[in-house]
């Protein structure tokens, strides 16, 4: 017999065993139907209404507690588990410092290379502007020397001229430089003349 | 409804008392890392306050072997103009007797 039969079964007896116990008389049985009768109906009627709603509310009720007790079940399977990992890298900790210490060790190493190389680059350019500073100097003392020598060599040439020269050389040398100015103007003519025959 | 309540706390209490450990646990994870980074921090910066002090050094020394040796040089030159001019004179002496003659002959 299923569960809402046997409901049924006891809402009908139920007013039977109430009233009956009042009073047994025959004479009162009608009110005792009466009675039997309006229990039957407000608590049938009750029972009608009523037991959807209640079997939805113990129901939702139901699975909110379920989900409660799940969610603090799950909240602390949670919590173990970033507990767990978090002991498992406090566990590589050192580990990974070390390799933190290497690392910087490592960089700074590179860094230390890059600036003294950039240093050695420095102080190779440094050597040959110097190089380049002492031929310089080289060069302009040579130039100073070759300045020196012909300006000595003039003077003297020119003091010896002065000490040599007689009025006789003296008039020839005019002649010869007169004959050369000439031959020079002849040059340009003739160079003239083949321009304009060019032309 | 006790048993309920029962195991709501006692999920609850666990779930503090773990939370608490891996805060704990976090925490003391950032310091030591914390920690750890400024000592390779200061190890780094160490190591580029040593290179920058031989680079320092290295310049310096080239500067000064370089200055030095131009010092010398410019010395040198001088010595030797004095000399060489010395010995240029007695060499002056032909190339004006040569430009005598080229003038008058």
């Amino acid at each position: 017999m299923g569960k809402k039969k046997q409901l049924i079964l006891l809402l009908l007896l139920l007013p039977f065993f109430m009233f009956m116990t009042e009073e047994n008389s025959s004479s009162n049985f009608l009110p005792f139907l009466g009675k039997s009768i309006n229990f039957i109906i407000l608590f049938g009627g009750l029972a009608y209404f009523l037991s959807k709603p209640l079997r939805n509310y113990f129901k939702k009720r139901s699975l909110e507690i379920k989900q409660s007790l799940a969610q603090a079940e799950n909240l602390r399977r949670e919590a173990e588990e970033k507990l767990k990992e978090a002991e498992v890298q406090l566990e590589s900790l050192g580990e990974k410092i070390d390799q933190i210490k290497k690392e910087a060790e490592m960089v700074g190493q590179r860094e230390k290379e890059r600036i003294i190389n950039e240093a050695k680059r420095e102080a190779e350019r440094i050597k040959r502007l110097s190089q380049q500073e002492i031929e310089l100097l080289i060069q302009g003392g040579i130039q100073e020397l070759r300045e020196y020598t012909i300006e000595m060599a003039t003077i003297l040439a020119q003091e010896r001229l002065k000490k040599r020269m007689t009025p006789k050389e003296h008039s020839l040398l005019i002649e010869k430089c007169i004959e050369g100015l000439s031959k020079l103007d002849e040059n340009s003519d003739i160079d003239k003349e083949i321009h304009s025959r060019a032309s | 409804m006790a048993e309920r309540e029962d195991k709501i706390q006692k999920n609850q209490k666990s779930r503090d008392k773990s939370t608490n450990a891996y805060e704990k646990s976090v925490r003391e994870i950032e310091e030591n890392l914390k920690a750890a980074q400024a000592i390779a921090d200061k190890t780094r910066e160490e190591l580029e306050r040593e290179a920058l002090l031989e680079k320092n050094r290295l310049l310096e020394e080239i500067n000064a072997e370089c200055r030095s040796q131009a010092d010398k040089a410019r010395k040198q030159l001088k010595e030797q103009m004095k000399s060489l001019k010395k010995e240029l004179e007695s060499e002056t002496e032909v190339l004006a007797e040569r430009i005598e003659k080229r003038i008058l002959h």
